[in-house]
């Protein structure tokens, strides 16, 4: 009885340690969402367990997963709504925008540039976030959206101000603002949307 | 007229066929991956299967998987008989186009 117990856990545990890791088991079924993502998921875990693992090894096998989880980007984003592509495509322009200022900032040292790097490093991570959930429909991060759309908001119209009225005024700002606001515009139509499927799902 | 089929698209069909009862995901996915092309991604082989199940090449169906799959089904396909002409009406074009140009071929630039 006792070694049958022992065996029993001794199976689950091999079992277990032949299993792709668990994140990228996730990140897969978000990025499909889809009727099929059961199939695909299961017959990745069998080619996983039974082939690569054995014959690879852990490191070798982990690379092996992620690789085939990233093959499904691009199918991924074809199947995104037009609004949830731009979300995309404005996040990555703010993005880079946002880590450049902050690289340019450190550089240049201007007076109050610390203040200005934190407001830049928000921006970068705010855009990298919003990206990440509309690519992995992360529908239970939607209050995080429209908190940092607003907050966004606020920032691209004080910095729009700012410009307008320094004696210098410099477009690149001006370009970074209003895309910053079509940025948050955008996460707060995905946000609502999101809300209704999940009420949605509730009611039904 | 036939479905005009790339290179891809005939060897998975190709490995469907081979296959037979055990055509699903993963045979063919494995199949192409070691015997066929190497390093042929996940996504490019189930994006495929897809098209063709969409352009009515081919069929599925779900069955049971197996413990290691912790619940989730396997996929089985097969070829219509829209898949079968468009893969042979396929191997009959490359045929005759071969039949008549000199082997191997030379660079003309």
């Amino acid at each position: 009885m006792e070694n049958n117990k022992m065996a029993d856990q001794s199976d689950s545990l091999k079992r277990h340690q032949n299993l792709p890791p668990r994140w990228a088991e996730f990140l897969i079924e978000r990025m499909l969402n889809g009727i099929d993502c059961q199939t695909i998921v299961g017959d990745l875990r069998e080619e996983y367990a039974e082939t690569i693992r054995p014959r690879f090894g852990n490191v070798r096998a982990m690379v092996w997963y992620v690789r085939q989880v990233l093959s499904f980007v691009p199918h991924c984003a074809l199947n995104l709504s037009m609004s949830s592509m731009l979300l995309v495509m404005v996040s990555l322009f703010t993005g880079g925008c946002g880590g450049w200022l902050a690289f340019m900032e450190q550089r240049l040292h201007h007076s109050g540039y610390s203040v200005r790097i934190g407001v830049d490093l928000f921006t970068a991570l705010a855009s990298s976030v919003s990206m990440v959930a509309v690519v992995l429909r992360l529908s239970r991060i939607r209050h995080y959206l429209s908190i940092t759309a607003l907050g966004l908001i606020a920032f691209a119209l004080r910095a729009i101000i700012r410009d307008i009225h320094s004696n210098h005024f410099e477009g690149f700002v001006l370009i970074i603002a209003l895309a910053l606001m079509l940025q948050a515009a955008l996460m707060l139509v995905s946000a609502n949307k999101d809300k209704d499927k999940f009420e949605g799902k509730l009611s039904s | 007229m036939a479905e005009i089929l790339g290179a891809f698209e005939q060897a998975i069909l190709i490995t469907i066929f081979q296959l037979g009862d055990a055509a699903y995901g993963r045979g063919v996915f494995h199949e192409l991956n070691h015997n066929v092309w190497k390093k042929v991604s996940a996504g490019a082989v189930y994006t495929t299967l897809e098209r063709l199940e969409n352009r009515g090449l081919l069929s599925s169906e779900l069955k049971e998987g197996t413990s290691i799959r912790a619940g989730r089904p396997r996929r089985y396909y097969s070829i219509t008989p829209k898949g079968a002409l468009a893969l042979n009406s396929a191997r009959e074009a490359m045929t005759m186009i071969w039949k008549t140009t000199k082997w191997p071929i030379k660079a003309t630039a």
